[in-house]
């Protein structure tokens, strides 16, 4: 039979990669979070992570740092990112550039550099863990807030805050009551791009606290490093329970608005 | 104030940038109760009359005087005056019934404060006085207002200020108003605007005319002394807009608020205003109905802009006699003998017959309209638009018949264009615009010649002058400026847009206006269309000078 080419094998390389590098390993991270190493099934890695306080305790820091680091790079953020988008206080692009900047230079140079200025300045990773580890994440993660912030706001719809004012509200009232509704989506994807990222990132705190602060990246890092696969295994598939949960969590929003503001990203 | 009026704009002027000057010395007032409608093209600063009644953009001059008190500068969430957007604006992270709420929520009710013996508590309205002041600092940062007006405005402030700084009033409480009251409210309102059934919607699965609906019933449930709808039918479709303009005629009878509606739409302004205010950069045109506008526009842009009419360009001859077409017309006007004049003739007030008439032209064009037929007749080299419910075939030769309550007759409005500030440069040419155009020196004095090196020499030899720079005004008449295709040509000696264009009878009248915002009227055969870059000549004969300062001043 002659071959024929139908538009469906189109989509073999997609499929193929889905299975790849996407079904195989969490195929793999199941598979060793439920096995010992000789291959049987077990419960073990549950029972260790439930009842081991070490590794609870690193995911209870992990989601405080995670939270913790949402609520502050959105409080800098928004009004950076409110002013940007207003014509009437910026009316170049270069601005916005100066400060998303950062991201385009490579994240762990970054953070050794941000350890020595901190370091210089007195905050020091041995002495302070937490403030230099805090620091260096709202640092790194500004950026990310930023521009789909800044998308947002662009697209804010004058004639909507002008008519909240036209019915009453004053300034204040404006802001809470048409312009953050309206940013609403921004401030959502913002988080997400923040949340997940801080909770299982590994340099910052490694770098900045010298060890001190573990966080669940660490953590997970630490426990293939030191061979433990099947209980790292598992604390892979808490992360992604996470994940899955903060999204769903967050669905309501961007499927409501889905193609306006911070989903450009 | 003795009179009704409800709003009075005295003198407002804006001015965007320190130079885009978008409304120019505008003057109206408005009876209680009225429909008005600003009325003109797009950017004619309708929008931006509308938008400072509302209190979005503050005048750079002049004054806005709500019954009688000047609140110009005040913010427009503390004026009782509500909008109905454009594109409505409204909430979508609000369903129908919050959107209709909104304002109902930030509303707050004053109760006389009491002390427990049931006295009235006086004290000093903080308050208020916070209000003045930060108007205070609004009128001081004002670049646009000249001194005496300015310190007029200041002393008034402060002097209020002062009052109620010494004079402790009433004070009040303020409360929300109950969720029965504003249940009760919002009901109505949406009884008003017939949406019943859909308080609980979300606003994106609303139709364009629904949400139109609960654009207006959101406004409408504040019970705004003043409601101000910027194009607010302009999203819709024909049949749609048609429903909606009976609907909102009915609302204003039946709610007796003030509407001032802002409009592009000549039929929209004619069907529902009370008042039509017609405007055209920036300046009012002509104020007053409907039917007087329609039947005697004040000028030729007017005419043009509100229906369809026929522009020619007549001659005064006689008393109440007008000449144009070639005929001599009985008209209602009286105007100067020989005055040059723009002459108005509605297609329907055109009688056609076969039997001949003042005027005869063969039918070149004919439409089919439904009630009628639409004919262009040609009449010598001029284009007559006439409806007639008669049937004429193409190229029949008809007699063509205008009563003289059928002529309109205006003032022309512009025969020569003028330019103040122009000046001669060093190889004798008249500097417009910065661009220099070929002219004739000598006629700056009478005799004169010029001589080799360029200097004007008076007729008898005695005298030399100089005339570089000197400032002279430049005339040129309408008629006299051509239009060049090609902008790059030698022979377009400025290039320029063109901005406007009013067809008269058997040619065009256009405004070209120049980067530098310079503006020559002329006429023209031909068709142009609005934007296109064009360049203008001049003939070196056909600019007229004169000089500022005496002559003498230039002598060398």
């Amino acid at each position: 039979m002659k071959f024929r080419f139908q538009r469906k094998f189109l989509c073999i390389p997609y499929w193929l990669f889905l299975v790849l590098f996407v079904v195989v390993p969490i195929f793999f991270i199941v598979f060793y979070a439920f096995t010992d190493g000789s291959g049987h099934f077990t419960w073990d890695a549950v029972v260790e992570f439930f009842t081991t306080n070490n590794k609870l305790n690193v995911l209870v820091q992990s989601l405080l740092f995670s939270t913790l680091n949402t609520i502050l790079c959105l409080a800098i953020g928004y009004p950076i990112s409110y002013l940007l988008a207003n014509k009437k206080y910026n009316t170049k692009y270069v601005l916005v550039l100066l400060f998303v900047m950062p991201m385009w230079i490579n994240f762990v140079l970054r953070t050794g550099a941000t350890r020595d200025v901190l370091s210089w300045l007195g905050i020091n990773g041995g002495t302070h863990p937490y403030v230099a580890t805090m620091i260096g994440l709202v640092y790194n993660y500004l950026p990310f807030v930023i521009l789909p912030l800044y998308t947002t706001m662009l697209k804010l719809d004058q004639s909507q805050i002008e008519a909240a004012s036209d019915l009453g509200c004053n300034r204040i009232q404006v802001f809470t009551k048409s312009i953050i509704p309206q940013s609403i989506p921004g401030i959502v994807s913002a988080a997400q791009m923040v949340f997940m990222p801080t909770m299982s990132s590994y340099v910052i705190p490694e770098t900045l606290s010298e060890g001190k602060i573990v966080l669940f990246g660490n953590s997970i890092y630490l426990g293939f490093a030191n061979n433990q696969w099947n209980s790292s295994s598992f604390m892979a598939i808490i992360m992604l329970i996470i994940i899955g949960i903060s999204m769903l969590a967050t669905r309501n929003f961007s499927e409501k608005d889905s193609g306006k503001g911070g989903t450009a990203w | 104030m003795e009179n009704n009026y409800i709003i009075d704009l005295k003198n407002v002027s804006k001015i965007f940038d320190d130079e885009t000057i978008a409304v120019d010395d505008f003057n109206l007032y408005v009876r209680k109760g009225e429909f008005v409608t600003f009325l003109g093209p797009s950017g004619c600063g309708k929008s931006t009359t509308l938008r400072m009644i509302a209190g979005f953009e503050f005048p750079s001059k002049g004054s806005i005087l709500l019954n009688g008190k000047d609140i110009s500068n005040v913010p427009p969430n503390k004026r009782p005056i509500n909008m109905v957007f454009q594109r409505y604006a409204l909430f979508p992270h609000l369903d129908v019934y919050e959107n209709i709420a909104f304002g109902l929520r930030l509303k707050r009710i004053p109760v006389l404060k009491t002390d427990k013996q049931g006295n009235k508590v006086l004290e000093i309205d903080k308050k208020k006085i916070k209000e003045l002041k930060s108007e205070y600092k609004l009128i001081q940062r004002n670049k646009h207002l000249d001194e005496a007006e300015k310190s007029e405005k200041l002393n008034g402030l402060q002097s209020q200020i002062d009052y109620l700084k010494a004079n402790p009033v009433e004070s009040y409480n303020y409360v929300k108003l109950s969720e029965k009251e504003i249940d009760n409210k919002v009901a109505r309102a949406l009884k008003i605007v017939d949406l019943e059934a859909l308080e609980d919607r979300d606003i994106s699965t609303l139709s364009g005319g629904q949400q139109q609906r609960v654009a207006i019933a959101r406004a409408i449930v504040n019970e705004p002394e003043i409601l101000l709808l910027d194009e607010p039918l302009g999203a819709l479709d024909l049949k749609m807009r048609k429903e909606m303009q009976i609907e909102l005629k009915e609302m204003h009878k039946k709610l007796g608020i003030t509407f001032i509606y802002v409009t592009h739409d000549q039929e929209e302004a004619l069907t529902m205003s009370d008042t039509i205010v017609i405007m055209k950069d920036g300046v009012i045109q002509q104020i007053g109905t409907p039917k007087k506008i329609y039947d005697e526009p004040k000028n030729a842009f007017v005419a043009d802009f509100i229906g369809e009419s026929n522009i020619y360009n007549g001659t005064i001859v006689g008393d109440k006699k007008v000449r144009f077409l070639d005929h001599n017309f009985d008209c209602e006007d009286e105007f100067q003998l020989n005055e040059k004049v723009d002459v108005v003739v509605r297609p329907e007030d055109v009688i056609i017959s076969e039997k001949g008439g003042m005027i005869e032209g063969v039918i070149d064009n004919k439409i089919f309209k439904g009630v009628n037929y639409q004919y262009v007749i040609m009449i010598g080299k001029n284009e007559l638009l006439l409806k007639s419910t008669k049937d004429y075939e193409v190229g029949t030769k008809v007699g063509l018949n205008i009563e003289p309550d059928g002529i309109h007759i205006m003032k022309k409005d512009f025969l020569v264009n003028i330019y103040t500030d122009a000046w001669i440069d060093k190889n004798n040419h008249v500097m417009i615009d910065d661009s220099p155009f070929d002219c004739d020196v000598t006629q700056l004095l009478a005799g004169s010649t010029l001589d080799e090196e360029g200097y004007l020499v008076s007729a008898d030899k005695a005298h030399k002058y100089d005339l570089k720079d000197a400032d002279v005004v430049a005339e040129i008449a309408k008629d006299k400026i051509e239009i060049i295709d090609d902008i790059e040509s030698e022979e377009a000696q400025i290039v320029g847009s063109i901005v406007d264009s009013i067809y008269i009878g058997d040619h065009y009248r256009y405004i070209v206006r120049t980067e530098n915002e310079e503006d020559f009227v002329l006429d023209s055969q031909y068709s142009y269309n609005l934007d296109d870059k064009v360049g203008l000549k001049v003939n070196k004969e056909d600019i007229k000078l004169r000089l500022k300062k005496e002559v003498s001043v230039y002598e060398i």
